[in-house]
C-alpha cells in the first residue's frame, strides 16, 4: 500500500512540470500549428487545433529571399560561435590557471562587454564599419557577435576550468607532458560539458539577434530575424510565411540542443569529478 | 636506480617559509619517508623534488643531475598524489598507456608493461573500467599504476593512504612497501602518520615549522629522539612529559617535581648535560612506566598519581594516569600482569625505567640525556 502511495506522489510531480513546459512549449506549439495552417484557419476563432495542414507556406518560403537570410545567420552564427569557443576557452583556461596583477580587473573588464546595452555601441559601429567597408556583410556581424560571445564564453567557461582539480594537471605533468599537451588532453576533454552550454548559448544569441543585424545590414546579409520583420509588408502580415520562416529559423537550435543534451546534463550537474 | 640529494632548499609562500634551509640525501633504491604534522614543509619539499613549486633557492640533484630548472615531464619522476588525481575521462588502461604515449613507448611494449602491471596489482577485469566505477582502494592501485609503469627514476608518493579507511590502509602499506622492495625505485614517502612512517621507512626524516629535525632509522628516532619535538611526534601512544628541575649534589644527581624525588643512575647522572637547578622535560614512554597498586603516604621518591581510566587493548593495556596537579600520562602494561585489577581513582606509584629515560631543556628543547 505504501509503495503505491509513493507512486502516485511521485507523479502528482509530473502535474507542475507538465504545466512548465507547456507554458513554455505554447508559443512553440501555437508557431508550428500556425505555419501549417491556410489563412482562413489562421483566424478561426474558437482556434482551430485540428484542421487540414498544408505545406503552401513553407512552399512560398522556400523560394524565397528568406533562404538567404536562413543561410547568413546560421553561418554567422557558427563561425562566431567557433571563434568564440576557441579563444573563450583558451582565455578562460589562463584566468582559471596563472594569477597575474589585477586580473580580476582584467576578468571583469571582459564580463563588462557583455553588460554593454547594444544600442550604446550600434551608432560607433556602423561608423567605424561603414569606414571599412564592411556594412552589409557577414564578416562584420561575425566580429561583432564574437565580441560578445567570447565575453561570455571567458566567463561560463572559467568556472568549469576551477572545478577542475590542480592535481590532475599536475599528475599529467608528472606523467611527462608539456603545458599545451596538458592543456589539450586533460584539461580540455574535462570541459566539453561546458563547451557544449556555450556553443548552445552563443548560438542561440547569435540566431536571436535583431538590433545590431538590422543596423549593419542591408540586403545581402540580412539575418533571419530581420527577414522576418520584413515579412511585414503594407498590406498586411502573413502570418502563415512568418511561422513558416521563424519555424525553419529554430529547427538549427533545436537540432544542436538534440545533439548536445546529454553533455547539456552533465554540464548542469557539474562537479563531480571524482 | 637513483640517488637524490637536496642542498639547502628554501621555499616561501609569499611570507610564509615553508621549507628553511633543508639538506638531506636519499640513496639508491631506499624508502625515505618524511614524516611531520601539516605545514611542516614536508609536502612542500616533495613539491619541489617534483618541479611543481619552485624553491627560491637550494639545488635539487637527481644522480648527480641538477634539476631545479627541468619541467616536471623532464624530470623522470612519478608521484602518486593524496586524492590519486586519475582523469574522469580515461579508463584504466588509458591512465597507463598515458605517461608510456608521452615516452613514445611502441605499442606493443606498451600493451606489454600494462599487462605486467595489471599482474602487479591484480587489475585485469578492471582495465576498462572508468575511475567512477572504481573502489577507493582500486582508483589507488590505478595511480600506483601510472606511477611505476614506466619506471622512473624516482616515486614520490604524498600522503597516498589518507583517503582510504583504516583496515585498508594497513594492506595497502604492506602493499606499497613490496612493490618497493620489488621494483627497488627510489622512494619518497610523505606522510603526517608516524605509526605509517615506521612501518614502511628505510629513513625517517621528521620535519617540523619547514626544518628537518631528525634524519634516522625508524628504531632511531624512537629510541634517541634529538629534541622534545621528535620525542613527542614519533610513538602512539606518545611520550609522556613532565616538568622537572635538576638538583646535583656532589656525584649524584636528582630529577624533582612535587613528590617525585627521582635519583639518577650514577652512570645516568655523569651523561645528563644540565646544571645544578636547571628547568628541564623529564620524558617516559608510556611502556617504561609501571604502575605499582600500593601507595604509601610517606614521600619515597617515587612519582605517585591516581588512576583515571583504563583502556583494554586485548593484549595490552593502557592506563591513563592523573599526575597532580594536572598532568595526564599513559602507561602500557601487559594484559596478563597483575595489575589488572586496578581501578579508577586509585591511588598508585609509578616506576621509571631508568635506562630508557630521556630529559630535555626546558627551554631549547634539545634532549639532554
Amino acid at each position: 500500500m505504501v509503495s503505491h502511495r509513493e507512486t502516485w506522489r511521485k507523479y502528482l510531480w509530473y502535474l507542475p512540470i507538465l504545466f512548465i513546459t507547456l507554458a513554455f512549449a505554447a508559443p512553440f506549439l501555437w508557431m508550428f500549428m500556425t505555419s501549417f495552417k491556410t489563412r482562413v484557419d489562421t483566424f478561426a476563432i474558437p482556434p482551430k487545433f485540428f484542421f487540414q495542414p498544408t505545406l503552401a507556406n513553407y512552399e512560398a518560403v522556400w523560394g524565397s529571399e528568406f533562404m538567404r537570410s536562413l543561410e547568413n545567420s546560421i553561418v554567422v552564427a557558427l563561425v562566431s560561435t567557433a571563434f568564440s569557443l576557441v579563444l573563450g576557452c583558451l582565455t578562460a583556461y589562463g584566468f582559471s590557471r596563472y594569477q597575474f596583477k589585477r586580473s580580476d580587473n582584467v576578468l571583469f573588464w571582459i564580463l563588462s562587454l557583455r553588460m554593454l546595452p547594444p544600442v550604446a555601441v550600434i551608432v560607433p559601429f556602423f561608423l567605424i564599419f561603414s569606414a571599412i567597408k564592411l556594412i552589409d556583410t557577414r564578416t562584420a556581424l561575425i566580429a561583432v557577435y564574437s565580441i560578445f560571445n567570447i565575453s561570455f564564453a571567458v566567463w561560463l567557461l572559467k568556472g568549469f576550468f576551477d572545478e577542475i582539480p590542480r592535481e590532475l594537471e599536475e599528475a599529467a605533468m608528472m606523467d611527462g607532458y608539456s603545458p599545451w599537451e596538458v592543456f589539450t588532453k586533460v584539461s580540455l576533454p574535462m570541459v566539453i560539458p561546458g563547451l557544449a552550454t556555450t556553443a548552445l548559448f552563443c548560438i542561440i544569441q547569435s540566431i536571436n539577434e535583431f538590433l545590431l543585424a538590422f543596423v549593419l545590414t542591408t540586403r545581402s546579409a540580412t539575418t533571419g530575424p530581420v527577414a522576418l520583420a520584413k515579412f511585414q509588408s503594407a498590406i498586411g502580415v502573413n502570418w502563415g510565411e512568418i511561422s513558416a520562416a521563424a519555424s525553419m529559423l529554430v529547427l538549427p537550435v533545436i537540432i544542436i540542443t538534440i545533439f548536445l543534451r546529454n553533455q547539456l546534463i552533465r554540464g548542469m550537474s557539474f562537479g563531480r569529478l571524482r | 636506480m637513483s640517488t637524490l640529494v637536496i642542498e639547502n632548499l628554501h621555499v616561501w609562500y609569499g611570507d610564509t617559509h615553508a621549507v628553511n634551509d633543508v639538506s638531506l640525501r636519499v640513496e639508491d633504491g631506499e624508502l625515505c619517508v618524511f614524516l611531520g604534522p601539516s605545514g611542516c614543509g614536508k609536502t612542500s619539499t616533495l613539491r619541489s623534488v617534483a618541479g611543481l613549486v619552485r624553491p627560491q633557492s637550494g639545488r635539487i640533484l637527481i644522480d648527480g643531475q641538477l634539476v631545479n630548472d627541468l619541467y616536471p615531464g623532464e624530470r623522470d619522476i612519478a608521484m602518486v598524489f593524496q586524492s590519486y588525481a586519475l582523469y574522469p575521462h580515461m579508463t584504466v588502461r588509458e591512465h597507463w598507456a598515458f605517461p608510456l604515449k608521452a615516452l613514445r613507448v611502441p605499442k606493443r611494449e606498451m600493451d606489454q608493461r600494462i599487462e605486467e602491471m595489471a599482474n602487479l596489482l591484480q587489475m585485469h577485469d578492471l582495465l576498462d573500467r572508468y575511475p567512477r566505477s572504481l573502489s577507493a582502494g582500486q582508483a589507488q592501485r590505478v595511480a600506483i599504476g601510472r606511477a611505476l609503469i614506466r619506471k622512473p627514476r624516482l616515486w614520490l608518493l604524498d600522503e597516498p593512504l589518507n583517503s582510504l579507511d583504516a583496515r585498508l590502509q594497513v594492506e595497502t602499506r604492506a602493499v606499497l612497501k613490496r612493490i618497493q622492495r620489488e621494483t627497488g625505485i627510489t622512494t619518497i614517502y610523505v606522510t603526517h602518520n608516524q605509526e605509517e612512517a615506521q612501518s614502511l621507512a628505510d629513513k625517517i626524516i621528521i620535519m617540523n615549522d619547514g626544518r628537518i629535525q631528525q634524519v634516522g632509522s625508524p628504531q632511531e628516532v624512537y629510541d634517541e629522539p634529538v629534541n622534545l619535538f621528535v620525542a613527542g611526534f614519533v610513538g602512539t601512544p606518545p611520550m609522556n612529559f613532565l616538568r622537572c628541575t635538576v638538583r646535583r649534589e656532589a656525584e649524584r644527581a636528582f630529577l624533582i617535581s612535587g613528590d617525585l624525588r627521582l635519583a639518577l643512575r650514577p652512570d645516568l647522572a655523569a651523561r645528563l648535560q644540565a646544571e645544578d637547578g636547571q628547568e628541564v622535560i623529564l620524558g617516559v614512554r608510556p611502556e617504561d612506566v609501571q604502575v605499582l597498586p600500593i601507595c604509601s603516604e610517606e614521600p619515597n621518591g617515587r612519582l605517585h598519581a591516581r588512576v583515571f581510566v583504563l583502556e583494554p587493548q586485548g593484549n595490552e593495556v593502557i592506563v591513563s594516569l592523573h599526575l597532580p596537579p594536572d598532568v595526564l600520562w599513559k602507561a602500557r602494561l601487559d594484559a596478563k600482569g597483575v595489575v589488572t585489577d586496578l581501578v579508577s581513582d586509585q591511588k598508585v606509584e609509578l616506576d621509571l625505567r631508568q635506562h630508557r629515560l630521556h630529559v630535555f631543556d626546558a627551554k631549547t628543547e634539545a634532549r639532554l640525556l
